[in-house]
């Protein structure tokens, strides 16, 4: 038997076996590591008489807790007593997600018109990452009535956009815009297909806390625009 | 022959004053209560090392017990059920502690005077009454285990505490920690190692 062995199953508390025994009466390390150990076991049963006496009034307050505990069922209580509250709250949530997803889904167009879709192509870029698209066109005066209110003209917009990153994905539900993001805004750059005008609409970002959100009805927007023949 | 209802409170054994506190009888949960609230708070004491918390999560102990009374199964002692539920409270108090640093793991030995003095200046009045000399050492003695036992980790604290404070069998210990006998061995193996290097200087110190 090793002395790792004989250290492991060393136990101050229980009477020691044989072979350990053996081992300890001829290797003084392990004596002494015993020894030391059975002293430690020894403090320990010392404090071991050290005992806190527990507050006379525990028995009024175990019961005052009990009885608030009682006041206030819990929600697993009220879940397992009674299964069709339980069932009706689920209920509940799933109507109330549906007629969410419902109003959500009435509000982005499912299709788009043949007409608009082929004489409008929109990018949507950011006002601090975009380069501009390769022949920048004055915009058209509809379309700067209809764009949101900014400080600095497209241009100023369009350069300061040069320094910063971007990224790019699709608007949902319209497969002809791509959008670029980034913290600061975007920018919309729409060009009509029959003209070949380009024309920049700003969109200041919606900040919802310390996030910037882009408009999500961007592609909406853009297509009401379109059946009012503004573009 | 006497059936058990018929028996007075005090001369059931636990399995039964459960049982019965299962089906609602009050009395019985309150002498359970009483045979247990001493040995639970102390035990609870030991592992987080402050009183008022000791008792707070005693009477959660037995606040679980009675809600829960329908899930006690009688496959362990009474005891090992009532632990168990006083060592996951008492684990999870002190996790919750080191998750917030609710407490500060200064080292033992480097610090043990200074913060004696500095810990007890403004909480303790001064005792006028005279002290004897073997008082002041068994005081000294508990004081110098207590800390070093407070330092260990929890998974340590709870095994020697169960073993050589409580004196349970490495079963029961290893039924109330949900682990290997094999495991609970090992960790109070571990755990008396870490005591004797944290109390080697003080064992050293009282050598004749």
């Amino acid at each position: 038997m090793t002395c790792h062995q004989v250290r492991a199953r060393f136990d101050p508390s229980d009477i020691a076996s044989a072979e350990v025994t053996h081992h300890l009466a001829r290797c003084a390390d392990c004596r002494a590591y015993a020894e030391e150990m059975r002293r430690v076991y020894d403090l320990l049963a010392e404090w071991k008489h050290e005992r806190v006496a527990v507050p006379e009034d525990f028995d009024d307050r175990l019961r005052h807790r009990l009885a608030e505990h009682r006041a206030i069922p819990s929600v697993r209580r009220i879940l397992f007593a009674a299964p069709s509250m339980a069932l009706a709250a689920s209920l509940l949530v799933a109507t109330v997600a549906g007629v969410i997803y419902f109003r959500i889904s009435q509000q982005t167009p499912p299709q788009v018109s043949p007409r608009s879709s082929e004489t409008a192509t929109a990018n949507i870029r950011p006002e601090t990452g975009a380069q501009p698209s390769p022949s920048p066109a004055p915009s058209l005066p509809s379309l700067s009535e209809s764009s949101p209110p900014s400080d600095t003209s497209p241009e100023e917009t369009v350069a300061a956009a040069d320094s910063l990153p971007r990224s790019r994905s699709s608007v949902a539900g319209h497969p002809r815009l791509a959008m670029e993001s980034a913290s600061t805004g975007v920018v919309l750059f729409i060009r009509d297909e029959e003209t070949d005008e380009e024309s920049i609409v700003p969109i200041p970002p919606v900040v919802f806390g310390s996030r910037p959100l882009f408009p999500l009805n961007v592609s909406t927007r853009l297509i009401r625009e379109e059946k009012r023949g503004v573009l | 022959m006497a059936t058990v209802a018929s028996l007075p409170y005090h001369a059931r054994d636990d399995h039964e004053l459960m049982v019965a506190t299962r089906a609602g009888d009050e009395s019985a949960f309150y002498e359970l209560v009483r045979r247990y609230r001493s040995p639970i708070t102390n035990y609870i004491y030991r592992m987080v090392s402050d009183y008022e918390t000791a008792v707070d999560l005693a009477q959660e102990t037995f606040v679980r017990l009675y809600t829960h009374a329908d899930r006690y199964r009688a496959n362990h002692h009474f005891s090992t059920y009532i632990y168990k539920i006083a060592s996951n409270l008492a684990i999870s108090e002190l996790r919750r502690r080191k998750r917030w640093n609710l407490i500060s793991l200064v080292s033992f030995f480097a610090s043990s005077d200074e913060t004696d003095a500095g810990d007890d200046k403004d909480l303790d009045l001064p005792d006028t009454r005279p002290l004897q000399d073997a008082q002041l050492l068994e005081d000294e003695q508990r004081r110098v285990v207590r800390r070093a036992v407070a330092s260990l980790p929890e998974k340590y604290r709870a095994a020697i505490i169960l073993r050589d404070i409580e004196g349970l069998e490495y079963d029961r210990i290893a039924a109330i920690l949900q682990l290997p006998v094999g495991t609970v061995k090992s960790r109070i193996n571990r755990a008396r190692s870490f005591l004797r290097e944290k109390l080697r200087a003080y064992m050293r110190e009282r050598e004749p």
